[in-house]
């Protein structure tokens, strides 16, 4: 018998426990790397989430806030609200609301969140009257109580000026409220159509 | 010791060598023992064992990531348990550690003879002196005892420097065990021996419990990674990986060398080599036996040399976490002002390994009634431990778990929060309590001593407690804040981040609860 036939099994064995041993050492040394402190801390603020706030301009709403959102209230099994924001000029008072306007408004909302029922989605919705949009928002994600409000700046909408993004972004998270700011995507209006405006 | 002294610099590889400076040695200690009790079915002892040691292994990786301190199983113990359950476990470990010190100084010494006699021919175990009336071994003792000496000084001297010997020594003992083991399979293992001895030559029950119940010992020392945890960088994705590979290579090696031990020499061949097992297995080997026997002493010496040190060692980080919780003295807290070391509990407790070994020298067996005592603290430290997951997951839900010992229930607790039930952990909890009884039933050394040990020192708890005004009871501590304050230590934002955002979610379902009660 030759030396191979003779120990074929102790090889066996001894490749076996090789092998075995060598792919252990190698997963033990791939030691996943750790996540930074700040980006803990923003994961942890996410995770912490029970109240997910969309701001929407009711007559320019942009879908892809109301989505991130989903996404978010999924990981987190957090409650959403669609909440429209909407400016009452100085010459109107606050306390009478035009009756005709906010029907209009709450329309939109409805017609928004029943486009949502294909996600399985049942948010709640409110019309936010303000003097000013960070105003309102502010004081509605007080009342609310959102750890997150999700603004969507849809094309033309009323919070593409700079001085309404900058007043939201300074006043929600004087209230403890994180903002998260979603824009269309570029691919939406081809590169074309965007210099054809510009002319 | 102060906390911030503990500093965080123990890589991956550094918790691996860790726990293998204390475990990976326990195979030249236990395959002796194992094989002369347990006779033909040692690999099935070594197994058994094995089972119940992974799955300890599995409720200390997720119990050491998820609390990254000192202490080990006594601190797990009084967080889940109570004062009086950590006081338990924390005197059956010191019981472990202050025998783990004697054992492996017999032990390391026990190969130095071997070393010795392969090449002058002098056996020095045999030198024997008249003593009531046995003949005890007195080179052998006298050099187990200067080693202990020798480790004290070393230890009072300074830690760092015996770390860093610890793991150059370790990495160099785990590639001659595994290259020993493999070429031993390759070149005079035999299926034909191993198949006999296996089938003819079963021992009785009773011989086969007190088997398994040695074999026990070689695989305690997991409790080593988590002692050290408090000084691991990341525990969290650290302790998980060490832990695991070490009980994945313990495990297969430990039953790899039973198997290779009976395809090798007759079982009875082992007996009056408890203490050299694996050099005169490597003596074996053809052509290689001539170098490999040498080298098998001299790493026997030297990593049980390193497993007795990190008995020195891990016992001065039980009694910092024990004296911190004030389950002993703040004596023995105390720390050299020049040497930082903790001078007082590695000189009483390395005295107290001093007395193991004279003691054991007394007795017929040096190796057996060190075994015996030294699986009685394993097995008693497990089954508190194994209780404190099953209290810990229901008390505390909330604490990320970077590991979680698998197949669970999912249960409701008094709050009426949902926390796992870990099911292996009451079948380890189960599998401990066997062994426990089976140390119990057949070593008449572990049964008494053991016992006595452990009701000695609550005596001592009494009165330290009385004593200091603080009572018997479970002290008030705050443990959220010590969670947090451990978690931010550890640089472990992501799980910071996620105990605070689960404190606050079980503070606001307290808060419901108690409005719903009010109206």
């Amino acid at each position: 018998m030759s030396f191979l036939e003779e120990h074929l099994a102790g090889i066996l064995i001894a490749l076996a426990i090789g092998l075995l041993t060598t792919l252990n050492f190698v997963w033990m040394s791939r030691v996943p790397r750790p996540i930074p402190r700040a980006l803990a801390e923003a994961e942890g603020r996410v995770g912490g989430s029970r109240r997910i706030v969309v701001f929407l301009d009711p007559y320019r709403p942009e879908p892809s806030a109301v989505a991130v959102a989903h996404r978010l209230a999924a990981a987190t099994e957090a409650e959403i609200v669609l909440a429209a924001l909407v400016r009452i000029p100085f010459t109107r008072s606050l306390s009478v609301p035009p009756a005709q306007q906010e029907t209009i408004e709450r329309g939109l909302l409805a017609e928004l969140a029943e486009g949502l029922r294909s996600l399985e989605l049942r948010p709640a919705t409110r019309v936010v009257p303000s003097r000013q949009y960070w105003d309102g928002a502010k004081e509605f994600a007080r009342r609310l109580g959102a750890d997150i409000a999700v603004i969507g700046v849809g094309e033309e909408s009323a919070f593409e000026r700079g001085e309404v993004l900058e007043g939201l972004l300074r006043e929600l998270p004087l209230v403890g409220c994180e903002v998260i700011i979603i824009r269309p995507r570029a691919t939406e209006r081809s590169r074309e159509q965007q210099e054809a405006e510009v002319l | 010791m102060a906390p911030s002294q503990l500093r965080r610099e123990v890589s991956v590889w550094g918790s691996y060598m860790w726990g293998f400076s204390d475990v990976g040695a326990d195979i030249f200690a236990g395959l002796g023992l194992v094989t002369v009790a347990a006779q033909g079915a040692a690999p099935i002892a070594f197994a058994l064992a094995g089972l119940v040691y992974i799955l300890i292994g599995l409720a200390y990786t997720e119990l050491a990531s998820a609390y990254p301190v000192a202490g080990g199983g006594q601190y797990f113990a009084t967080r889940g348990l109570g004062d009086l359950w950590g006081f338990i476990t924390g005197s059956a470990l010191l019981l472990d550690y202050t025998i783990d010190i004697a054992l492996f100084a017999v032990s390391s010494t026990g190969y130095l003879n071997a070393l010795i006699a392969f090449f002058s021919g002098v056996d020095l175990t045999a030198v024997k002196v008249p003593f009531l009336g046995l003949h005890v071994q007195v080179i052998w003792l006298l050099e187990a005892l200067a080693l202990i000496v020798a480790l004290m000084w070393i230890n009072i001297r300074g830690m760092r420097e015996s770390n860093l010997f610890n793991q150059v020594v370790g990495v160099a003992t785990m590639v001659i065990k595994m290259v020993i083991l493999l070429l031993g399979f390759v070149t005079v293992w035999s299926p034909g021996l191993f198949g006999l001895q296996l089938v003819h030559q079963m021992p009785s029950l009773n011989q086969f419990m007190y088997g398994s119940s040695l074999a026990i010992i070689s695989f305690v020392g997991l409790e080593s990674i988590s002692q050290a945890a408090q000084e691991t960088r990341h525990p969290s994705r650290i302790l998980p990986r060490s832990t695991l590979t070490l009980i994945f290579t313990i495990f297969i090696t430990s039953i790899a060398y039973a198997v290779l031990a009976n395809g090798t020499l007759p079982w009875h061949a082992f007996a009056g080599h408890e203490q050299d097992s694996v050099t005169l297995l490597a003596r074996r080997m053809p052509f290689i036996g001539t170098i490999a026997a040498p080298l098998t002493a001299a790493m026997g010496t030297a990593i049980l040399a390193i497993s007795a040190n990190s008995g020195v060692m891990s016992v001065s980080r039980l009694t910092y976490s024990m004296s911190h919780h004030h389950l002993l003295s703040g004596w023995f807290d105390y720390v050299d002002p020049r040497r930082f070391t903790p001078a007082r509990t590695i000189l009483f407790f390395s005295g107290i390994g001093l007395v193991w070994t004279l003691v054991a020298f007394a007795t017929p067996s040096v190796m057996d009634t060190l075994g015996n005592m030294y699986a009685f603290g394993a097995t008693l430290g497990y089954v508190v431990v194994f209780l404190a997951l099953v209290a810990l997951r229901r008390k505390e839900p909330e604490v990320p778990r970077p590991f979680l010992v698998p197949v669970n229930l999912r249960l409701r607790n008094r709050e009426g929060r949902t926390y796992l039930f870990p099911v292996l952990g009451a079948v380890g909890f189960v599998g401990v309590l066997v062994v426990l009884f089976e140390v119990l039933y057949t070593h008449a050394v572990g049964r008494i001593f053991g016992p006595v040990w452990v009701l000695g020192w609550l005596a001592y708890f009494a009165y330290y407690r009385k004593r200091s005004g603080l009572g018997l009871r479970t002290l008030p501590r705050d443990w959220v804040k010590e969670q947090k304050e451990i978690l931010a230590s550890a640089e472990e934002y992501q799980m910071l981040a996620q105990y605070e955002q689960a404190v606050a979610v079980a503070a606001n379902g307290r808060l419901e609860q108690a409005e719903g009660a009010e109206r």
